[in-house]
């Protein structure tokens, strides 16, 4: 009788335990490695207002290639030319990728200038209005590692998880910045998991 | 007799507890700003979910799964990889008339909104969401 007793005991040790034990453990291992997307949005205007999302790119990884619908299949999105107003976006990107550095894109106008420079293995975009006009700022740096990892699978498609992961190699970075007097945005990567 | 009778029903019991604590418990709390507003709280085993969820009828049951399909294998993948990572804030949404906060604490998905109106606080445990998303695959056709 007690061997019952001991046994049924143990086995709700056990069932508590797994409960109640394990998973801190492996949420730190998670942690160490992971690396996080971040975006801010604030609005200047009405204070306080704002938006903050915090999402590990492991689990990005993991829930796109479960999303089958419409264009997006496998973590792959299919582009159709016809659809992008006959601007072929596969040939855009992979010429920008095997072209050498250099200032591609330069406008001064009375609006605001734009820049779109290639720069040490990045794709940076400048956007200045001028303070007469919209005083607005954007500042985009993307990795061309990700834009390699975008065109690694068949010819009309995106690769987003290839994407996604290129982008979890990456160092600490801030990928967007958006400033005008009524709202900022802010795009980044880091290893925290928090937005603060 | 007695006695093994006793022991064996106290296993079970401690076993259906173990059970229960391993599963977690689904909590609503709807909490109404006025004065004669509604309170309700609820605390409902997660274990239960399964078993309430054979009182549905089925065409209704087939028809949410039919539904939420193309989305049901990114609820799992996103719970299952959820309930891998640490305490985070996923997202917060705050202006003036509303707060709203999603989270992952422990083992739970929890949603938090504060209006004008009501304060809204829903925690459900990960696996129960993951477990009801395999249940509706397995009756909705396959795409």
């Amino acid at each position: 009788m007690k061997l019952t007793t001991r046994s049924f005991s143990f086995a709700a040790l056990v069932l508590l335990t797994a409960a109640t034990g394990l998973s801190p453990i492996a949420s730190a291992q998670a942690a160490q490695t992971e690396r996080w997307l971040h975006v801010r949005v604030e609005n200047q205007v009405a204070k306080g207002e704002m938006v903050r999302v915090n999402l590990p790119l492991s689990l990005a990884e993991k829930v796109l290639p479960a999303i089958n619908k419409d264009r997006l299949h496998n973590g792959r999105i299919t582009i159709h030319e016809a659809e992008m107003n006959g601007v072929n976006l596969r040939a855009l990107l992979d010429a920008l990728r095997t072209t050498r550095d250099g200032e591609f894109v330069t406008v001064q106008g009375t609006s605001g200038d734009v820049r779109v420079v290639k720069q040490a293995g990045y794709l940076l975009v400048h956007v200045r209005g001028n303070k007469d006009a919209t005083n607005k700022r954007v500042e985009i740096r993307m990795p061309l590692t990700v834009v390699d990892a975008l065109l690694s699978s068949g010819s009309n498609e995106l690769d987003l998880v290839a994407a996604l992961r290129a982008l979890g190699a990456q160092g600490d970075t801030e990928l967007v910045s958006v400033k005008d007097e009524k709202s900022t945005v802010r795009i980044w990567l880091d290893s925290k998991n928090t937005s603060e | 007799m007695l006695g093994k009778l006793m022991a064996g029903l106290a296993g079970g019991l401690a076993l259906a507890g173990a059970y229960v604590v391993h599963e977690g418990a689904i909590r609503i709390q709807v909490d109404q700003q006025s004065a004669k507003g509604l309170h309700r709280h609820l605390l409902v085993p997660a274990a239960l979910v399964p078993a309430a969820m054979m009182f549905v009828p089925e065409a209704t049951l087939r028809e949410a799964a039919t539904r939420a399909r193309p989305w049901l294998p990114a609820v799992r993948a996103a719970t299952e990889g959820l309930a891998r990572q640490p305490d985070c804030d996923l997202l917060e949404v705050r202006s003036a008339q509303e707060h709203v906060h999603v989270a992952k604490r422990g083992a739970l998905l929890v949603v938090e909104v504060e209006s004008l109106r009501e304060t809204v606080y829903v925690s459900v445990p990960l696996r129960t969401i993951n477990g009801v998303a395999h249940r509706l695959e397995s009756w909705s056709p396959a795409s």
